[in-house]
């Protein structure tokens, strides 16, 4: 396992629990950016529990990773689609609110792909990370997402159990928020 | 649908295209229509399965033909990777799943959706959307939605093992210019993903003449990525509906 590197504070360390909870189900596929190679603190050390064979480390194209997380999810996976930064999740914006929002509709309620996303608002400090890099959209996304459950996660005892509901409570996708600066606390 | 008569099945489909036009001819359709009409003989090829004399290979296309020729002839030009496959005769089975436009009447009907089961979508103002689980049938409305969800889907078969089965990726000419189709034909191709994408050409997207735009006027498309296939055609009908200006 990789990542064990960093130190974890009670935050990241939920976090990982939270991974490692949902690479036991079958079903989960972890993709994305720093997924199975280093390069973000939010992201690549929370899944050192998470086995690599589950972890897919996908090309920047950000619209079509979503895209291709709702085929995944078609095809009888439980994607866990990873945005390292929500200010990239913006790029994916098309098939998360055009296309996996509208499924239930489009499909005349006959398919029910569920992605489960992770995405993180970049930490403002200790070092200000630039207008692209910590932007919270939370509520943008809030008004836009009809059946997508938006959840923002706060506070590290909210974290495992957010997921958990993500996995097994609901049939929706869910969009799950990193509070980028409680990984330094 | 029987696809061994080419000209019975051609007739099947353009008889239903014709029943829902004088259908919104009468205003009875509750939502916008995309009609197809033109694009008959290679789609029912395709999903009967190419032969020989159906293609060309992209690069003997490139030299020998210009796209009116290749239109004149209802040629299918596929992929040097297609044809060195065993995939060009294969066409369309039961397991396989299509991936389609708002403009999927035809592979709807030819990949088996019952007739009235599609007719009643679209007279309730789906023609758009008629996703079907049990007939392996996913489309989207906004170009080109339904390419990475495609890309997904055929990630999914490699992933679990599923043997002969195919993601069949229709789109048309604009589409295959975006990114969301290059990213996702090319991880398909450099992955081995089953998936075959379909062009279809009708040189305009809505109203917007695509080679022109896209600067390749007068030239044949070059390098189908992976699995892949183009084709020519020209639609009868406008963009949407049958002429008569609908707002939607």
């Amino acid at each position: 396992m990789a990542g064990k590197e960093v130190e974890l504070n009670e935050y990241r360390s939920e976090m990982q629990k939270a991974m490692a909870m949902l690479a036991e189900d079958s079903r989960t596929i972890f993709l994305g950016q720093t997924v199975a190679f280093p390069g973000s603190r939010f992201t690549y050390a929370t899944l050192a529990d998470v086995p690599l064979e589950k972890r897919v480390e996908l090309p920047i194209m950000e619209d079509t990773q979503m895209g291709i997380s709702i085929g995944l999810a078609l095809a009888g996976y439980i994607p866990v689609s990873i945005y390292p930064r929500m200010d990239f999740l913006l790029l994916a914006s098309n098939q998360l609110v055009n296309h996996l929002d509208k499924f239930e509709e489009l499909s005349n309620g006959r398919m029910h792909p569920k992605v489960i996303i992770r995405t993180v608002v970049g930490a403002t400090s200790p070092i200000y990370p630039g207008p692209q890099h910590c932007q919270n959209h939370t509520e943008a996304f809030r008004r836009m997402l009809q059946n997508v459950e938006v959840i923002k996660l706060e506070n590290p005892k909210d974290i495992v159990p957010a997921y958990r509901h993500a996995l097994h409570g609901t049939d929706k996708s869910s969009l799950l928020i990193d509070a980028g600066n409680a990984h330094y606390k | 649908m029987d696809l061994s008569d080419l000209d019975q099945a051609k007739q099947k489909l353009i008889d239903f295209e014709n029943e829902v036009a004088q259908a919104c001819q009468r205003g009875e359709v509750k939502g916008p229509v995309h009609f197809a009409h033109g694009n008959e003989y290679q789609l029912i090829k395709i999903f009967r399965g190419i032969k020989p004399e159906d293609y060309v290979v992209e690069d003997y296309a490139e030299r020998t033909y210009s796209i009116d020729n290749l239109r004149k002839n209802g040629l299918i030009v596929v992929s040097d990777e297609l044809h060195r496959s065993s995939l060009t005769n294969r066409g369309v089975k039961p397991q396989d799943w299509i991936f389609a436009s708002y403009r999927s009447h035809y592979q709807a009907l030819l990949k088996g959706m019952p007739p009235e089961l599609l007719r009643k979508e679209i007279m309730t103002g789906r023609s758009m959307h008629p996703l079907s689980q049990d007939h392996h049938f996913v489309t989207s409305a906004i170009v080109p939605g339904h390419i990475p969800q495609a890309a997904g889907f055929a990630f999914g078969l490699k992933r679990k093992g599923i043997q002969d089965t195919y993601v069949w990726a229709f789109c048309g000419d604009m589409a295959a210019e975006t990114g969301a189709f290059l990213e996702s034909s090319t991880y398909a191709a450099r992955h081995k993903l089953p998936i075959i994408f379909v062009i279809e050409d009708n040189g305009v997207s809505v109203d917007t003449p695509t080679q022109k735009v896209w600067g390749l006027e007068g030239h044949v498309q070059k390098s189908l990525p992976g699995l892949s296939m183009r084709y020519w055609y020209e639609n009868k009908y406008p963009h949407q509906g049958v002429g008569r200006e609908v707002g939607f």
